[in-house]
């Protein structure tokens, strides 16, 4: 289980300095500031100095700060790194990475960077951000390329474009590729982030979508409004009833061990391995997001 | 004379707007003049900021007008920086920033 939370990944832009202070404030647990597609070409190099002296400052929260910077197969990509890998925000975040052999190119640049900046080798982590059709097919050898890499995500507007397909509200054309990339992720024990909503008026789609990418196995959602973060970290932080229940499983697998008991139930529920596991990872997520006090006896 | 100039920043709300222009002839000191709406509590703040980013940019013979819309050092400071590269057409080197 990871030590992280981080259910939401809110995007802000690197053209605008006043919303790197104001999105620290929204309730995210990581701000992801955008070298990328929200900066225009002739503006790359002021954004990219922006980042770098904000990066520079004293952190004023706890707020995880992420930055996504330029595909690393462009000039933009490669100057970018020269300045945030010096920089060092929490994670970099790559894009369009297509196969293995990307990775291991971003991984040697940052080796090179670390080195020539005398900063502790492999200590700069990123997130490969899988964006089309090559990008899932390839997200295993992706998901295990590099050891730096704390998360695989996809890009879902582009994948679909990719796929010559059209995103819909309901997105059951991200079923396939969600899995790929959330199996990848598994594989490689690394985190799984989900693709953006991109309609940030429709409250009940988001929470849907929110829903849905939980129960599958996603760490947690990008999101490009801020009225979006509450809904996101709501249905990612465990009720009180799911805390509950969780407590009950674990109390009752420790009796049933200390009987040596087989079969255990929970008013009408099997309680089985899978079961305890996900109890657990209850609990695990409910104490990272300050629902828990103190510590929490799991009986191993 | 001005020879040649350069701007960086936006006159948004928390940012900075810097022109620079090169001058022909050999000036004793940077000539900076400064809009900023918090002029009257951060103008002799930002003045100062300014100069001691060009001076360690290694900046001459330069006219330096900016427009302050309430930014952060940071900011300030970025867009000075960029700026005065984009005048000079090189490269920043990141360890001396």
């Amino acid at each position: 289980m990871y030590q992280k939370l981080r259910r939401s990944l809110l995007y802000v832009s690197a053209s605008t300095p006043k919303n790197f202070i104001i999105s620290q404030f929204y309730g995210a647990d990581c701000i992801l500031i955008d070298l990328e597609d929200s900066v225009q070409r002739s503006e790359k190099d002021a954004a990219r100095n922006l980042v770098f002296n904000f990066l520079k400052n004293k952190r004023i929260t706890n707020t995880e700060i992420i930055v996504r910077v330029n595909d690393i197969n462009t000039k933009d990509g490669i100057e970018d790194l020269k300045a945030i890998v010096l920089a060092k925000p929490d994670l970099i975040r790559f894009p369009k990475i297509e196969n293995k052999d990307d990775v291991l190119k971003a991984d040697e640049l940052i080796s090179n960077l670390e080195d020539k900046y005398s900063i502790e080798k492999n200590s700069t982590k990123i997130i490969v951000g899988v964006e089309n059709y090559k990008g899932v097919s390839n997200a295993k050898d992706i998901a295990l390329a590099s050891q730096r890499i704390e998360a695989i995500s996809i890009g879902g507007e582009d994948y679909v474009t990719s796929m010559g397909g059209i995103r819909s509200r309901e997105g059951q054309e991200l079923f396939y590729a969600r899995n790929e990339i959330l199996i990848a992720a598994k594989i490689a024990g690394i985190q799984a982030f989900d693709t953006i909503y991109s309609n940030f008026n429709d409250e009940e789609g988001l929470y849907e979508e929110t829903k849905l990418i939980k129960n599958m196995g996603f760490d947690g959602k990008y999101l490009i409004h801020p009225n979006q973060v509450e809904i996101v970290n709501e249905v990612f932080t465990p009720s009180d009833i799911e805390i509950e229940k969780a407590f009950k499983i674990l109390e009752i697998i420790k009796i049933a061990q200390e009987n040596k008991k087989g079969a255990i139930k929970l008013e009408n529920e099997m309680v089985d391995e899978p079961i305890v596991k996900r109890a657990q990872t209850i609990l695990l997520r409910a104490k990272m997001a300050g629902k828990i006090k103190g510590g929490i006896n799991f009986g191993y | 004379m001005l020879k040649k100039e350069a701007s960086c920043g936006t006159k948004e709300k928390s940012d900075v707007y810097v022109r620079m222009y090169l001058i022909e002839e050999e000036v004793e000191e940077i000539k900076l003049t400064l809009k900023s709406v918090s002029m009257l509590q951060f103008g002799e703040h930002i003045r100062d900021l300014i100069k001691s980013i060009l001076k360690k940019l290694g900046a001459k013979n330069i006219e330096v007008i900016v427009e302050d819309m309430g930014a952060l050092d940071f900011t300030i400071k970025s867009r000075v920086e960029t700026c005065y590269h984009r005048l000079m057409e090189t490269e920043i080197d990141w360890r001396e920033i």
